[in-house]
């Protein structure tokens, strides 16, 4: 079965300080998170939905340690949309995959599919 | 539903997006070329691509947004300001200004860096044996800072927290200033970096550079080619997400390091990774002789492999027989796979 759960990304600048004293930047951003996954061959196909109150881009994606070449149909996710993100990849059946999605910030939505089969799979 | 195993710091912080404000919103959207950017990003070692699957194109970063070339990075030597002091020795001075900087570690990912002149790593300090120095630094930061300098010297000058405040030096705090003198020694390679506490901290965000002292008879011509193998933790969750040789992740797999056919080549090879225990460095097609620490003229090692721990180097030298492209990286797939790896382009 095919198990995906979301994480959110949060910063808030005074909570970073707290975490780390020499950080005093305003690194952070808003709430992000996948809502649905869908395995084809060779492909992972992510929705990602901007519940936040400001736009996100996905820069990068790592999945299982190691940067991946990937598409997405806009780039800029608005507050409010959703995104599809596709990524080339030869998933093998019943093994298990970490998804971060990386933003300009450095701050990463997380996804883990614990056991992947062909479909989609609601998170 | 099941629980991730684990989350980003940042998770664990909570959620107060509307007290950040735009700044934050600009960063999260941000990217270093605008909204014009192709939605897709490529990757050298993925499916699809293999160690030649760069033509892609579009997955470097300018230099001109950080205001530093690692392909620069790896020719640049500092000799300071020299001039001969009476009895015949040799005066070398520098100036090392930190302050924060932002820069972009993999293409359209920002970091907000710590650095010595504005680049990460710092300047290659370079000296011979025997030569005084004099080291130059200002605290133009928003943390107290130090330069640490691997070597032999007094105690008053080794960048400690806490030795040496009675003549000014210790923990120069923000906006002070503090000159580092000794005499360069022993010839080999090393390194230096702030001391300041949390040490990994200040060490990751990227204050941090290296030092060449050569042996009192140079060593035989080479090109000579400076390697920092560094890592960044951009989402805070004490696991580094990005790896490289001199800060760019994927530099050298776009811009290859080019050789001559038959040339001695010497690496000055450094591991400053944070976070990791051991680093490590593999060529391709060749094998190189290993100096440890470059405190010795003779190799004690002939090898393709070499393994480093944290604040660890060597000088290799090697010459490529043959034409063509070869790669190099991290022997720890993950760091490879992370962004560690490149390739030497051999010309005849």
């Amino acid at each position: 079965m095919l198990i995906g759960v979301f994480v959110v990304v949060i910063a808030v600048a005074s909570g970073l300080a707290f975490a780390r004293p020499w950080d005093s930047t305003d690194n952070g951003g808003g709430e992000a998170a996948v809502q649905r996954a869908t395995l084809r061959p060779g492909e992972i196909s992510l929705v990602l939905s901007n519940e936040s109150e400001e736009s996100a881009r996905v820069a990068q994606i790592i999945l299982n340690d190691a940067f991946v070449d990937f598409h997405q149909s806009q780039g800029e996710v608005k507050p409010g949309a959703a995104e599809r993100i596709t990524i080339s990849y030869p998933w093998i059946p019943g093994e298990s995959y970490d998804v971060r999605l990386m933003t300009a910030s450095g701050a990463t939505v997380e996804y883990e599919i614990e056991e992947a089969r062909a479909g989609t799979q609601q998170s | 539903m099941t629980v991730r195993r684990s989350f980003t710091r940042r998770r664990a912080l909570g959620t107060a997006a509307a007290v950040v404000g735009s700044g934050v919103a600009a960063r999260l959207s941000g990217s270093p070329a605008g909204a014009a950017d192709p939605p897709h990003v490529h990757h050298p070692l993925v499916h699809g691509s293999s160690h030649s699957g760069f033509a892609h194109g579009n997955t470097t970063v300018d230099p001109k947004v950080n205001g530093f070339d690692p392909s620069a990075v790896l020719r640049d030597f500092d000799w300071g300001k020299t001039r001969r002091l009476a009895g015949g020795r040799t005066l070398r001075e520098w100036e090392l200004i930190a302050y924060d900087k932002e820069i972009e570690i993999v293409p359209g990912v920002k970091f907000s860096a710590w650095t010595y002149n504005g680049r990460v790593p710092g300047p290659t300090l370079r000296a011979r044996e025997g030569d005084l120095l004099r080291i130059h630094f200002v605290n133009a930061g928003t943390h107290p800072h130090t330069i640490h300098f691997h070597g032999i010297h007094p105690a008053a000058m080794d960048g400690t927290p806490g030795v040496g405040e009675d003549i000014g030096g210790g923990l120069i705090d923000v906006g002070e200033k503090f000159t580092y003198e000794f005499e360069a020694g022993p010839f080999g390679l090393h390194l230096y970096h702030c001391h300041a506490l949390p040490l990994a901290g200040h060490i990751a965000k990227g204050l941090y550079g290296m030092f060449i002292v050569d042996p009192p008879k140079a060593r035989p011509q080479a090109d000579e080619l400076v390697m920092v193998q560094n890592a960044f933790d951009p989402n805070f969750d004490e696991d580094n997400e990005v790896y490289a040789v001199n800060t760019v992740a994927f530099h050298f797999m776009y811009h290859p390091v080019r050789v001559k056919l038959g040339e001695l080549v010497r690496i000055y090879l450094v591991n400053i990774v944070e976070l990791d225990p051991v680093n490590s460095f593999h060529v391709h097609g060749n094998f190189f002789h290993r100096f440890p620490t470059g405190t010795a003229l003779e190799p004690s090692e002939y090898t393709d492999t070499v393994i480093q721990g944290q604040g660890q180097r060597d000088v290799l030298e090697l010459r490529f027989p043959h034409t063509g492209k070869y790669m190099f990286h991290a022997h720890k797939s993950e760091f490879a796979a992370l962004g560690w790896m490149g390739f030497f382009d051999v010309v005849a």
